[in-house]
């Protein structure tokens, strides 16, 4: 599984995605795995599993000692949704 | 009907709309304080990041309009506006132009967008001969709104009309009507607003050759005085390319029946004496926008609100695209930025080079002077190479995209931005 920095920005690719698009964001917070097999998008299975780990706080990916700024991105963006503008 | 120069075919060149939005690229960029800044002319933006529906081609910075999320963007801009004013140095600096962009800044009522307006007659050059733009989304303002807004100084109105075809605009999950488009443009002359926009997309799925003519021909009777032509870009992995390669959607017109739309369009516009000015844009004699070649030319921007963009000499910035964030950095007095990088000499060169040939030439000597560095010295191989291909040429000190280069203006882009 390729522990590269463009496997970094894949991750932080979806992230993104996920970030501007609420459906697709609540789908991923809920099943991940099915969220992201049935999205079309191109990931590795070491991004796969690294994206189930940021989304369910497990380690189970190779990836994991880098994923913590990803993690923080994705409390921020979960955080982002309850944002109160009353 | 004013025909264009006509082009090679080059199979193994990419000729899609994507352009260079930025460079060197956001993920790229270090994080750099953003330190005081001194502005001359300059121009500004408000991104207002709410929409009534996300449309579905729309990678920008925009999430749905909540309940007080209008009164909050006013608020806080109210406040990152004393903050710049705090913080940078306006000594004798001049607002070209003022741009409510989105989004969909028509959101913002009219007496909120006055008062942003006042806020800048305030104190930030403002002058009477500004060009002020609200982007409108059908449907969202009415001919007595357009009457306010010109009393407060709107005097530029871009109506996102997209297409003058109904299943299109539903396809593109846009929130109106080509009724609604319509009414808009007859609501905004109503309403006193002499210099009229409309936005057109073309390339978008399942859209045919003589739909994409009808929307032209539509746009040229309505008499406004600019148009922006947009090639639908389908971004790797985002929402729409994910609904075309799962067959949710149908798929994009073939590249060359794109180029065929291109070129019909360029060619109706001129002969409807329009002069192209840009890559995607037209205009009446005397009518070009000044915000959009500011966005373009390498000039200073400022911009307020989440995902606003600034530029400032060799600094660019975004601000935080997270509206918490946003908000507590304004709440302890930071100034609201998430990502940001100064750029060195070369890089300054390669961004104006790259993003200025959207405007079909950039001037040589200007961009040595923003860079402090020699042209040739960064990027004179590609310069040369690029002219040995027929893509663009060099005369009275400017570099110009030859008819080629137009079409295939993104491969060109992209030598500027890949040379080191």
């Amino acid at each position: 599984m390729g522990v590269g920095r463009g496997s970094m920005m894949k991750i932080e690719q979806v992230l993104e995605i996920a970030r501007k698009d609420t459906r697709f964001l609540n789908d991923l917070a809920r099943d991940p795995a099915r969220t992201l097999d049935e999205s079309a998008i191109d990931l590795s299975r070491g991004e796969f599993v690294a994206l189930i780990d940021i989304v369910k706080n497990t380690s189970h990916s190779t990836l994991a000692p880098m994923l913590g700024k990803t993690r923080d991105r994705w409390k921020d963006i979960l955080k982002e949704q309850e944002k109160n503008y009353g | 009907m004013a025909a264009l120069a006509s082009t090679t075919y080059r199979p193994n060149i990419r000729q899609d709309g994507a352009f260079v939005f930025h460079h060197p690229p956001k993920n790229c960029w270090p994080n750099d304080p953003i330190d005081r800044q001194k502005w001359h002319d300059f121009s500004l933006y408000f991104h207002v990041p709410f929409c009534r529906k996300i449309c579905n081609f729309c990678t920008f910075e925009r999430r749905l309009v909540q309940k007080g999320a209008l009164s909050w963007f006013s608020a806080m801009v109210d406040r990152e506006m004393d903050m710049a004013l705090a913080a940078d140095d306006f000594t004798g600096s001049r607002l070209e132009s003022v741009y409510f962009g989105g989004g969909t800044a028509s959101l913002l009522s009219n007496a909120a967008i006055a008062g942003l307006i006042r806020r800048l007659e305030a104190g930030f050059g403002w002058n009477p001969t500004i060009e002020t733009t609200l982007e409108c989304e059908p449907g969202t303002k009415h001919a007595r709104d357009f009457r306010e807004l010109r009393h407060s100084g709107v005097n530029r109105v871009s109506v996102g009309v997209q297409s003058f075809s109904n299943e299109a605009l539903a396809r593109l999950n846009r929130a109106h009507t080509v009724e609604q488009s319509l009414k808009m443009v007859e609501d905004a002359r109503a309403g006193g607003i002499e210099n009229l926009h409309i936005d057109l997309m073309y390339g978008l799925p399942g859209q045919t050759f003589e739909e994409w003519v009808d929307s032209v021909d539509r746009t040229i009777g309505l008499d406004v005085e600019h148009v922006s032509l947009y090639p639908l870009i389908v971004f790797e992995n985002q929402l729409l390319s994910r609904m075309i390669v799962t067959d949710l959607m149908p798929r994009q017109p073939l590249y060359d029946a794109v180029e065929r739309m291109r070129v019909y369009a360029a060619e109706a516009f001129l002969a409807a004496g329009f002069e192209r000015y840009s890559l995607i844009e037209f205009a009446r004699p005397g009518r070009r926008c000044r915000y959009v070649t500011a966005t373009w030319d390498g000039s200073d921007y400022l911009g307020f609100g989440p995902g606003s963009y600034s530029r400032c000499g060799p600094a660019v910035w975004e601000d935080t695209v997270l509206h918490g964030r946003y908000e507590s950095m304004i709440n302890e007095s930071k100034r609201p930025v998430g990502k940001s990088i100064r750029m060195s000499p070369p890089e300054v060169v390669q961004r104006d080079i790259a993003m200025g040939l959207c405007m079909l030439s950039v001037d040589i000597q200007a961009i040595e002077r923003r860079a402090g560095v020699s042209v040739r010295e960064v990027c004179g191989d590609v310069i040369d190479e690029l002219r040995e291909q027929d893509l663009v040429r060099v005369e009275a000190g400017r570099l110009a995209l030859t008819e080629d280069g137009v079409r295939y203006a993104t491969h060109v882009m992209k030598c500027f931005t890949t040379c080191s």
